[in-house]
């Protein structure tokens, strides 16, 4: 019980020194939102990849892999991480400048991956 | 100013000479709505065009990238770790990992994930299929998979548990290969995750072949997973996540015939500007109870009992990564203390509970790619204690 309080606590001042938002600074391994992207309505989708990747993982750039790559590794995290699609669709665009496809309405689709 | 006088009349002059040719050329008020229209079609036609010639460009485009060798639909990566371990007593070992694995995107709907441990350690070379399991994006909120996979419950076991995002060179006592829930399970499973501009939702509901209770060894009580078999546990976790400031809270469950499971997790993941880092706060807690009926059902002729019947476990981890500094900011430091009670028995044996506190230091080369170092202090109930230093570089896709 000690513990649990021990660690709420420290959840808690944490949090609340958290107010301000998310600071993302450049370092030589800690890439930031991707400059190609960085103005406008993107701003959306960089702090949502900060907020989402940094859950688990470091940041990985949008330059460490292609857009085919991006588009696998980001179908394989939907899964793992509980990604919604309209998450899936602005990560895809923000990290590989390609948008999803769109929702399927038949198995065919499905299939063949067409709308 | 006779001058300009002149000027002026041979101008009026000049002005009234002039036919009129202009008003008598004047296109029609009909036909300039006319021709203006047909200006207005070819242009929406010219656009349409365009767009289609920028669409059948983009699709040529996307064709070259998914043509291209090794970056096709089929994408082939993992982690590799290797280590060095020395205890207090004098003992050291050397042991390498490396987990590959593939992935294959059959289109954005249908996804086909696998990976392999490869293990060279004290004991002879292991090979476990960690996970091999397809998925089908139904909707935006929903996601259908079967097969093996790693068994979402807790956050350690699913996500947290490779070598290049751990930020500690050791596993949680109760998330090792003996822990308290088995790393991967054979099933089906339903997630998904929905929510508002900064808010999310995130739920696994999944059904697997029931664990078994291991009745006889050192590991008696505990649960292990199995491929085969006419029970079936069920399970799921969901939790609330905030990503401003980045804060989750998830709740886990799963019950089978021999034992019930729960545990509940929290992550606070964010960057501090004033404190000039990134924090990653964690705490997760898990219990599995073990049925005591069906334990003695298991064990032919036994009067065994449990005296307790919990077994329990967790951690609380804290990392800090100066990201502010330019001499430190890729060094990140860790600090750990996890425990583990195991279930005792009537007339004995009691568990060998155990707690431990590690600190750690790594050197972040690349975001997936970091030299690890660890001191490991564990205190047991019943048998000696150890101290270990632990030597990690892991390197992930």
């Amino acid at each position: 019980m000690k513990r649990t309080c021990f660690f709420v606590m420290s959840a808690a001042v944490l949090s609340a020194c958290a107010a301000q938002p998310a600071n993302l600074r450049s370092t030589s391994t800690q890439p930031v939102p991707n400059a190609r992207h960085a103005a406008g309505t993107s701003m959306g989708r960089a702090e949502l990849w900060a907020a989402t990747c940094s859950r688990c993982h470091n940041l990985r750039a949008a330059t460490e892999f292609s857009p085919a790559q991006w588009a696998v590794i980001l179908n394989h995290m939907r899964s793992n991480a509980g990604l919604s699609g309209q998450d899936y669709r602005m990560l895809l665009e923000y990290l590989a400048g390609r948008k999803a496809v769109e929702t399927p309405t038949t198995t065919a689709q499905i299939g063949s991956g067409q709308k | 100013m006779r001058k300009i006088l002149t000027c002026v009349i041979t101008l009026l002059l000049v002005v009234l000479a002039v036919p009129r040719h202009a008003s008598a050329q004047q296109v029609p008020r009909e036909e300039y709505e006319k021709l203006k229209a047909q200006l207005d079609s070819l242009k929406a036609e010219m656009n349409e065009a365009f767009d289609e010639f920028d669409s059948t460009i983009a699709g040529i485009r996307d064709s070259i990238r998914f043509s291209q060798h090794g970056t096709t639909r089929l994408l082939f990566s993992g982690y590799g770790v290797t280590d060095f371990i020395s205890t207090r007593d004098g003992e050291s070992e050397f042991e390498a990992e490396v987990a590959p694995m593939m992935l294959w995107h059959l289109n954005d709907r249908i996804h086909f994930a696998a990976q392999t441990e490869i293990e060279a350690g004290e004991e002879d070379l292991t090979i476990n299929l960690e996970y091999a399991n397809i998925a089908l994006h139904a909707t935006d909120f929903l996601t259908f998979g079967a097969g093996k996979f790693i068994t979402p419950f807790s956050v350690f076991l699913p996500r947290l548990h490779a070598a290049w995002i751990n930020k500690l060179p050791s596993k949680p006592m109760a998330f090792t290969d003996d822990g308290i829930a088995p790393l991967s399970s054979l099933g089906a499973f339903v997630r998904g995750g929905f929510g508002g501009a900064a808010t999310r939702m995130t739920y696994d509901v999944y059904v697997i072949n029931a664990p078994e209770l291991i009745t006889t060894g050192d590991r008696v009580g505990q649960i292990k997973s199995v491929d085969g078999g006419d029970e079936r546990a069920f399970g799921g976790r969901f939790a609330f996540v905030f990503l401003k400031p980045g804060i989750e809270l998830g709740g886990s469950y799963q019950t089978s015939e021999v034992a019930r499971l729960r545990a509940l997790d929290f992550s606070f993941t964010h960057a501090i500007a004033p404190l000039g880092g990134n924090f990653d706060l964690r705490f997760e807690a898990l219990r599995s109870e073990p049925d005591q009926n069906v334990f003695a059902g298991l064990v032919e002729g036994t009067t065994r009992s449990f005296v307790k019947n919990r077994y329990e476990g967790g951690y609380g981890q804290f990392a800090y990564r100066p990201t502010s500094s330019k001499a430190l900011r890729n060094v990140e430091a860790s600090v750990r203390y996890d425990w583990v009670n195991y279930p005792d028995w009537r007339d004995g044996p009691n568990g060998d509970d155990a707690t431990r506190y590690t600190a750690g230091i790594a050197y972040v080369f690349t975001p997936s790619m970091q030299i690890k170092f660890g001191y490991e202090s564990r205190d047991n109930k019943i048998t000696e204690d150890t101290r270990s230093l632990v030597l990690r570089t892991a390197i992930g896709f």
